[in-house]
């Protein structure tokens, strides 16, 4: 087991590869769960941000304003064509109400006489679904007063009286309870660092084999020595192969331990069976790798083209795979060819642990059988790069 | 003679290190001078303190009469130098790698393209000027590198150690070159740990150890210079012990030794001994086969100056 | 100046023929371009789906009234909410749980609704939907209450307490989305405009390589160069008009495979747009001019801390899929001034302020911390390199 030992002692003193590849991108992982949060605790409704533009001024107009402010959190907004579309831009609102002039008339006018009520002017951010829920707010707000105009007598100022009165009464508010789980499950923030630690599972463990090997290639002046030292060439192959797979399993388990470590507050509350079961499909994804760099190893891939190989193979497959836009958010046709990878079934597998509230049968089956299909990739590589290394060691 | 490199009391510390120990070194027009010392003896660092690639603590660096400084161009221009170390650049093909060296020298676009062409048949690298570095042997590689350093015409040439890795046909055409350079009117300094190409083309040369010059001449005034006369090898059968004796006794000789059915006898200096030893020889008895003797060479001189143990 | 020029064609013919360039400053955006448009293809833009919930009814009347409501509302394409059955507690926990509903509801005879949402995902815009679907009809009562105790005479006529209920079911309220920015605004546009973010910093490698091979102390070739008769201040300067000339050149071409096969919008505004890759590929050869300058640090380790801090920066620009864009807005709302240094960030900014404000306002401002941040790199590695002059090699 020279050779082993040996190319692994290669690979490790690339120091400067591992600080990229092994603990950058872990940290990144890491920096990304931190702001994803655990996700779990006391239920609190979600609080949009709202900004007001209020160019009525009447009772009816007062009201929604405050409702609006009640529910969210307040932005000051001066009302400029320029403001409304840097608090688009940036996003400072998820939602901006604009009343406009003559609204509060306008609605009472159109109750009393049973019309269609004016509009309310809104912009609505684009960046997640909190903007609509402000906007499904203030339109109940807007029809519970259109409703007591209409149906009753009361002034606008009688209404807003009324329908504030109403909606503090305490049976108004919905009773929010919380499901405990039996059994802790993976908190989300770790389900993120997994998610991303595909990246360096795949790429950095095959840009470690190709470029850490590199100077064992069959170009190489060592070759020639290793050539001639007394060992058959299936030990050789076989020690070189373990070694590639020897990076896969150090990756890994350096990029998990840093993970474990990092989130080991929100970790400690869950079921470390799961934990452990999640690590199965990570770790085949892993041999991938180190198969994908020994692939690119036998090839000759050189620097450059080993980092590029291994960096853009790594950025379409976790892109495919669903580390940045949710598996369930991806089109039909791109789910398709998406299948056809790797990292989608990492995901995939993880996302099952991830759902679940403790170790069924089932569940452990299903892991299995896709870590299992991961693990294929893995020999389907190795496969073509031993193929291939000896295709071009006859030519 | 005109004087084209002059130091003196050149002090190069590397923290507490002296690389350099009041290093001094004049050389003259239309010389070439050989710059010889065991490895990490100062020679790269002498010569990268006269181009003011490096900063010095003391010392004053003349070139061409005039004192160097690192903003002198003028005097940079008329300097060319060809590294130890093959500094081309892999992107860029033979041609382009002369000329873009050239243009740090010469502006004018066909004024150099009749330097590179020039300096590229001057090394026989004209067929394959279109080639990229990475494509070529060590011998190409080795002869680009100092076509790089050649091309706009240098005065002052600094070659450090242009023949390492290259075959002996390769190493007699960059020989014959540096000669010819010299004879048209370039002065070449020239370092190596080739004894016999220093021997070939150096008119003087200067032997370094620890950042000090410590002798220079001639080659012949540097082989006076030392303990060392000619080797006499004499084919025979083990002499007796008594006879080894009676060898060292006479005046002639420095040292005798008997090994593998040969009798290696050295000379003192500028003492003719091959008589004397054959006469004690055969009044001993010794039958005698093949005798000759060889003079001696600068290798010689170097391993007395520097020592025979291995360095760091 | 003319030294500068003559120069320059040797530093262009060494960028472009280097792989590591072609492949990640020029090829790698245009890959990157076209992953994300085939993936953003299938994603339904901006449109909001309905929250799945559990409906848990004992068949008493009221919570059977409250579970035909919940499902009437299911109904429709807009559909705020999707209601789901369940015939028990547990097994509404159970879908709760595993993310089938968001949450459940749970309506019996006697008691007030109650909704259960699971620990781990609790607090989801979702369950908010649901919430106010509930507390709409909760609301409906309490108002009919309050009007029968504040003005009992409007609920005096027969048939005027359906109405109201009716009334305040109803939908009648509108509103009226503007779209008030130049360009209609995508979450997948940030990823565009971020992407070029990157491509500028990956164009960092350029100056840094042309730089490296001008030092004494980066490469054998450099300390050759260095004993030439040109200036060495001109032989930096015309490395650093050739980087900034092959970034702009490879960002132009990005930018407009971006404009022409992707179908990214700069508001029409692509003659700026091509202006802004002026200023990001300067910002671009400064990064790669003050790794390129770090005294002391060898040329191999100088391309790892070129990797680092592009992907480093990059990071905060909001490129690595939702996680990295929360983390840009929190940096953006918590520390705007850390937002504002990052070179990333900024080109980003440049971009996205281009195609969205009517005002070049913010443009400007976008373009102006990129000169601004081109200007103290820059200043920092002269001054680096004045003190390297007399490198130790």
């Amino acid at each position: 087991m020279q050779l082993f030992r040996f190319a692994g002692r290669v690979v490790l003193r690339h120091r400067g590869l591992l600080a990229i590849y092994v603990v950058a991108l872990a940290a990144f992982g890491w920096l990304m769960a931190s702001y994803v949060g655990t996700g779990s605790g006391p239920y609190e409704a979600v609080r949009p941000t709202v900004a007001v533009i209020d160019r009525d001024g009447s009772a009816v107009s007062g009201a929604l304003a405050a409702w609006a402010a009640e529910e969210g959190e307040l932005v000051e907004l001066p009302d400029t064509t320029y403001a409304l579309q840097d608090a688009a831009a940036k996003d400072l609102a998820n939602y901006v109400l604009v009343i406009p002039e003559g609204y509060g008339e306008g609605l009472e006018a159109a109750a009393r006489a049973g019309a269609e009520p004016p509009a309310l002017e809104c912009v609505v951010s684009y960046s997640d679904a909190r903007g609509s829920l402000a906007d499904e707010r203030v339109r109940a707000g807007a029809q519970q007063l259109y409703a007591l105009l209409a149906e009753t007598d009361l002034t606008a100022e009688e209404a807003v009286g009324v329908a504030r009165q109403a909606r503090g009464e305490a049976e108004t508010r919905l009773e929010v309870g919380v499901i405990e789980a039996e059994e802790a499950g993976l908190p989300s923030d770790y389900l993120v660092y997994m998610q991303f630690s595909t990246y360096a599972l795949f790429g950095g463990t095959a840009i470690l084999v190709a470029c850490g090997l590199r100077s064992l290639g069959r170009d190489q002046p060592v070759t020639q020595r290793l050539l001639a030292a007394p060992l058959t060439e299936t030990a050789r192959g076989a020690q070189l192969a373990l070694a590639c797979l020897g990076v896969g399993l150090a990756v890994w388990a350096a990029v998990e331990a840093l993970g474990a470590l990092w989130c080991a507050g929100s970790l400690a509350a869950a079921d470390a069976r799961l934990v452990l079961l999640a690590q199965a499909p990570l770790l085949a994804l892993a041999c991938v790798g180190a198969a994908f760099g020994y692939l690119l190893w036998s090839l000759g891939a050189t620097g450059d083209l080993a980092h590029a190989a291994g960096n853009i193979g790594s950025m379409v497959l976790t892109f495919l795979g669903g580390t940045w836009v949710q598996q369930a958010s991806m089109g039909a046709a791109v789910t398709a060819v998406a299948r056809l990878t790797p990292v989608w079934w990492v995901v995939h597998a993880l996302g099952e642990v991830y759902a679940a509230t403790g170790t069924t049968g089932g569940l452990v089956a299903s892991v299995a059988a896709q870590t299992g299909l991961t693990a294929l990739f893995a020999v389907a590589l190795a496969a073509a790069g031993m193929a291939l290394g000896r295709a071009r060691r006859r030519g | 003679m005109e004087e084209i490199v002059s130091v003196e009391g050149l002090v190069k510390r590397y923290g507490s290190r002296v690389a350099l120990d009041h290093f001094d070194l004049h050389i003259g027009r239309g010389e070439i001078f050989g710059l010889l010392g065991p490895n990490g003896c100062g020679k790269t660092t002498a010569i990268n303190c006269v181009l003011q690639l490096l900063s010095y603590d003391r010392g004053t660096i003349r070139l061409f009469g005039e004192e160097m400084a690192p903003d002198r161009r003028d005097l940079k221009r008329r300097v060319g130098v060809v590294p130890q170390q093959v500094a081309v650049l892999d992107e860029l093909t033979v041609r382009e790698n002369v000329d873009a060296f050239c243009a740090l020298y010469v502006r004018d676009r066909r004024e150099r393209a009749r330097l590179v062409d020039e300096a590229l048949d001057f090394v026989g690298l004209s067929g394959h000027a279109r080639q990229r570095p990475r494509q070529l042997s060590g011998g190409l590689a080795r002869r680009l590198n100092i076509a790089c350093g050649i091309a706009h015409g240098p005065e002052l040439l600094f070659l450090d150690e242009p023949t390492v890795a290259v075959d002996p046909q390769s190493r007699g055409a960059i020989l014959d070159g540096i000669c010819h350079l010299r004879d048209a009117g370039a002065t070449v300094v020239y370092t190596s740990h080739y004894m016999e190409e220093v021997e070939q083309i150096c008119g003087r040369v200067m032997i370094m150890d620890a950042g000090r010059a410590i002798a220079e001449g001639t080659c012949d005034e540097l082989k006076r210079l030392v303990d060392v006369g000619e080797k006499i090898v004499v084919e025979c059968a083990p002499p007796a012990p008594e006879v080894m004796v009676g060898l060292e006794g006479l005046p002639c000789v420095a040292r005798a030794a008997y090994d593998a059915g040969e009798l290696k006898v050295d000379c003192t200096p500028s003492a003719h001994g091959l008589v004397d030893v054959l006469e004690a020889l055969a009044a001993a008895g010794v039958e005698v086969g093949r005798v000759w003797s060889e003079p001696p060479t600068l290798n010689d001189v170097f391993l007395e100056l520097c020592g025979r143990e291995l360095r760091d | 100046m003319r030294s500068v020029f003559s120069l320059m064609r040797f530093d262009l013919l060494q960028a472009l023929r280097n792989r590591g360039v072609v492949i990640w400053v020029l090829l790698f955006p245009l890959l990157l371009a076209t992953v994300f448009m085939f993936m953003f293809d299938g994603v339904p833009a901006g449109g909001t789906q309905a929250a799945a919930v559990g409906v848990v009814s004992d068949g008493s009347e009221g919570a059977e009234a409250l579970a035909g409501a919940l499902e009437e509302l299911s109904s429709g394409d807009d559909a705020p909410i999707d209601a789901v059955r369940y015939p028990d507690e547990a097994a509404a926990a159970e879908a709760a749980r595993s993310g089938e509903v968001c949450a459940y509801v749970v309506a019996a005879a006697g008691a007030a609704p109650r909704m259960e949402v699971p620990a781990r995902e609790s607090g989801t815009v979702d369950q908010a939907v649901v919430q106010l679907v509930l507390e709409r009809s909760l609301q409906v009562s309490a108002t009919l209450a309050t009007v029968a105790e504040v003005a009992p005479e409007a609920l005096s006529s027969p048939g005027a307490a359906v109405r109201l209920a009716s009334a305040l079911a109803g939908d009648d309220a509108t509103t009226e989305r503007l779209s008030v920015l130049r360009t209609e605004s995508s979450e997948f546009a940030r990823y565009y405009y971020a992407m070029l973010g990157f491509s500028s910093l990956m164009g960092a490698q350029v100056a840094l390589l042309l730089v490296v091979s001008k030092r004494a102390d980066g490469t054998p070739a450099g300390a050759r160069r260095q004993l030439g008769a040109v200036d060495p201040v001109a032989q930096l300067a015309s490395s650093l008009l050739a980087a900034w000339v092959v970034v702009f050149a490879c960002l132009v071409v990005a930018l407009l495979y971006m404009r022409l096969v992707v179908g990214v919008s700069f508001g029409g505004r692509e003659g700026l747009a091509v202006a802004a890759c002026a200023a990001c590929a300067l910002v671009s050869c400064a990064v790669g001019a003050l790794i390129g300058s770090l005294p002391r640090v060898s040329t191999s380790a100088k391309d790892v801390v070129c990797t680092v801090a592009t992907m480093g920066l990059s990071l905060p620009a909001g490129l690595f899929g939702e996680p990295s864009q929360r983390l840009a807005d929190w940096l953006s709302a918590n520390a705007p001034l850390v937002q504002a240094a990052n070179p990333a960030v900024q080109v980003g900014e440049t971009f996205y302020r281009l195609a969205y404000y009517d005002s070049l306002a913010p443009f400007a401002q976008s373009v102006g911390a990129l000169l601004a941040i081109s200007a103290v790199l820059l200043a920092v590695s002269a001054l680096f390199m004045r003190r390297q002059r007399y490198a130790a090699l």
